[in-house]
């Protein structure tokens, strides 16, 4: 028997969050014509075969009539993604010798095939070339030439962007004696020239206490719940907090463009997440929507969208119960762990939860002008449907009025997110000297550091006692008021917690009761 | 039946012999099924399906090659490429014939 050419070429598949380098073998040997591949391929990747052996007759190639089996090692994880149809393609190619030996050394390919042999590009380029850049073996990495950019991110590996299978069997024969040209992209000049924001918060007129809530939450990172009736801009608020909190780092951009990336969100003109992004599922949203889930391979959802900026839930009370029970675990961990019978994988879900919802379901009580419509029962059942510990993971309550007549037709506008963001950004300062990191916020301080940083003198202690008493603080409250305590005294520069600090903080949590209570009914 | 079918078989492997194959075996059975001819096509040892349609037929002959009977096909090659000992390439080939029309298609089924 005679022993016929086994080829090799790398790839990568995204398994959760990161990807695995994958070798792809070939073995064309002679035999009865057949064409299989095994090690782990889920259905699109068994699809490939199709997909492949038309592109290789329509590439000017011939497709062998041999027997053709395709490994994908490692063997035992499951593969995604049709990123590995032009490796597979390559593999067959150089073992029928279209493609000299050696020619895939170092070189790592990805790319999905159309059928007339044009190469397509693909979802996860990102998480695969972060992990190449580690692996001793990829020094080069193919990509279609709708990634390119995404792939340029990862400094210290050649990019070769091809647009069909024809030219990247052409571009790999080539390479051999003389240097290719390599594919550059200015990424820091376009991270910094991408970092402004269309919106401000000078367009929202008035609400003045919710402004002045959230950049209390932009300094602090601590979760905001704003009541109010429809039409009061509670959505619009919402929508700015990004524009005043801290510009993403670039380290962050690449956690959060990771994750675009494997949900294929990016595009060749926009290969890089560069701002911190908003997230407003609609209430209608499944668990699996919301967390991530899926079959095979989990893949991220909108909490790991929302990871370094914000969560915002538009109706909150309409949201499915177990949808936000299931928030539970990420607002505490800042990730989320979905486990199934063979692996546990983890998103990144770092973020700000900003809920909104109408104080009922009419969506007018309390409302100077209009009269409320609902009867008391639907008012309760409305506020039952959040439940209690879902609610204690909320820091700041805010009362969102409707404007007033004349604030609504003045003519001069509000601070600008600039001049907001200067004074999160002085408050994000004194957190990072304090806990001598920079990811750090005090709405993530342990029991222990509370009592440690959130001491108050006797006026203050005094003023807390009597709230105690009279809105029945638990622990944790007691607790969340220092955290707030702790950033409003940051935003206003002061290393101590003064009485004025410590009763702002408690206005924010005593709403809570309000909106909770059946009040007015 | 039989007998339009062994016409058509003969007009196939004289066509091949044509087009420079080298004809091995005629209407090998086992137990499993039937090849209609066994060729050689320079280094490929060729198992031809034949198929013919008469003139009215509602298929083409190409349509009429089941998912059974390709089964039947590679069961039977198998059975031969072992008697023989073979270990050369192989491939699958279909003769159609309809309306005194004769076409072949190389390599038209894959394991």
């Amino acid at each position: 028997m005679v022993c016929d050419m086994i080829s090799k070429s790398l790839s990568g598949a995204v398994t959760g969050i990161d990807a695995i380098i994958v070798e792809v073998q070939c073995d064309v040997s002679r035999g009865l014509p057949s064409f299989k591949i095994v090690g782990l391929p889920e259905k699109e990747v068994q699809e490939s075969r199709d997909r492949i052996r038309s592109a290789i007759d329509n590439s000017g190639f011939q497709f062998p009539t041999k027997k053709i089996t395709a490994n994908l090692a490692p063997a035992d994880v499951k593969k995604q993604g049709v990123g590995l149809d032009l490796p597979i393609a390559a593999t067959i190619l150089q073992a029928t010798g279209s493609l000299s030996e050696g020619a895939l050394k170092n070189k790592l390919l990805i790319g999905e095939l159309s059928l007339d042999g044009g190469l397509r590009s693909v979802s996860g380029v990102l998480p695969v070339v972060l992990s190449a850049r580690d692996n001793p073996e990829v020094d080069s990495i193919i990509v279609p030439e709708g990634n390119a950019k995404e792939a340029a991110i990862v400094e210290s590996l050649d990019v070769h962007p091809v647009s069909s299978l024809r030219e990247a069997i052409d571009q790999l024969e080539r390479d051999e004696g003389s240097d290719l040209a390599t594919f550059s992209f200015d990424r820091d000049n376009y991270f910094q020239s991408r970092r402004d924001f269309v919106k401000d918060f000078s367009d929202v007129k008035g609400q003045e206490g919710a402004k002045r809530a959230l950049e209390i939450a932009a300094t602090g990172g601590h979760n905001v719940l704003m009541s109010g009736p429809p039409g009061s801009g509670k959505s619009m608020l919402a929508k700015r907090l990004p524009t005043i909190l801290p510009p993403l780092t670039f380290e962050e951009a690449i956690e959060v463009t990771k994750i675009y990336s494997i949900l294929g969100k990016l595009s060749s003109d926009d290969p890089l997440v560069t701002k911190r992004k908003v997230r407003s599922p609609h209430h209608t949203i499944s668990y699996a929507g919301m967390v991530g889930g899926g079959h095979g391979n989990p893949t991220p959802g909108e909490i790991s969208l929302a990871h370094n900026g914000v969560l915002f839930l538009d109706e909150l009370p309409e949201f499915n119960r177990r949808v936000l029970e299931t928030l539970r675990q990420p607002l505490e961990d800042q990730e989320i762990t979905i486990s199934r019978a063979s692996n546990s994988f983890r998103f990144p879900a770092n973020f700000t939860l900003v809920g909104a919802m109408n104080p009922c379901p009419c969506g007018y009580l309390g409302d100077p002008v209009k009269k409320c419509t609902c009867r008391p029962h639907e008012i309760r059942r409305y506020r039952k449907k959040i439940s209690g510990p879902f609610m204690d993971r909320i820091d700041i309550f805010v009362d969102v009025q409707r404007l007033e007549k004349e604030e609504l037709t003045e003519k001069s506008k509000g601070q600008s997110s600039d001049t907001i963001r200067k004074r999160v950004r002085k408050g994000r300062e004194a957190q990072a000297n304090r806990f001598d990191r920079d990811d750090f916020t005090n709405s993530l301080m342990s029991s222990e550091q509370v009592e440690e940083y959130c001491q108050l003198n006797e006026s203050a202690e005094s003023l807390v006692k009597q709230a105690i008493d009279r809105y029945g603080f638990s622990a944790r409250a007691y607790h969340k008021v220092l955290k707030i305590s702790r950033t409003i005294a940051d935003l206003d520069g002061s290393e101590n917690i003064s009485p004025e600090h410590v009763s702002e903080a408690i206005q924010y949590r005593s709403t809570r009761d309000k909106l909770l209570q059946e009040e007015g009914v | 039946m039989a007998r339009r079918g062994k016409g058509a078989e003969k007009r196939a492997a004289e066509y091949l012999e044509a087009k420079g194959h080298h004809l091995v075996e005629r209407n090998y059975f086992c137990y499993r099924g039937e090849v209609d001819l066994i060729t050689f096509d320079e280094d490929f040892l060729v198992f031809v399906e034949v198929k013919k349609r008469g003139k009215g037929s509602y298929l083409t002959p190409e349509e009429s090659i089941t998912r059974q009977k390709k089964e039947r096909l590679i069961k039977c090659s198998k059975r031969w490429i072992m008697d023989n000992d073979y270990s050369g390439n192989s491939r699958f080939d279909v003769v159609a014939l309809s309306d005194g029309e004769i076409r072949h298609y190389e390599n038209a089924i894959q394991l």
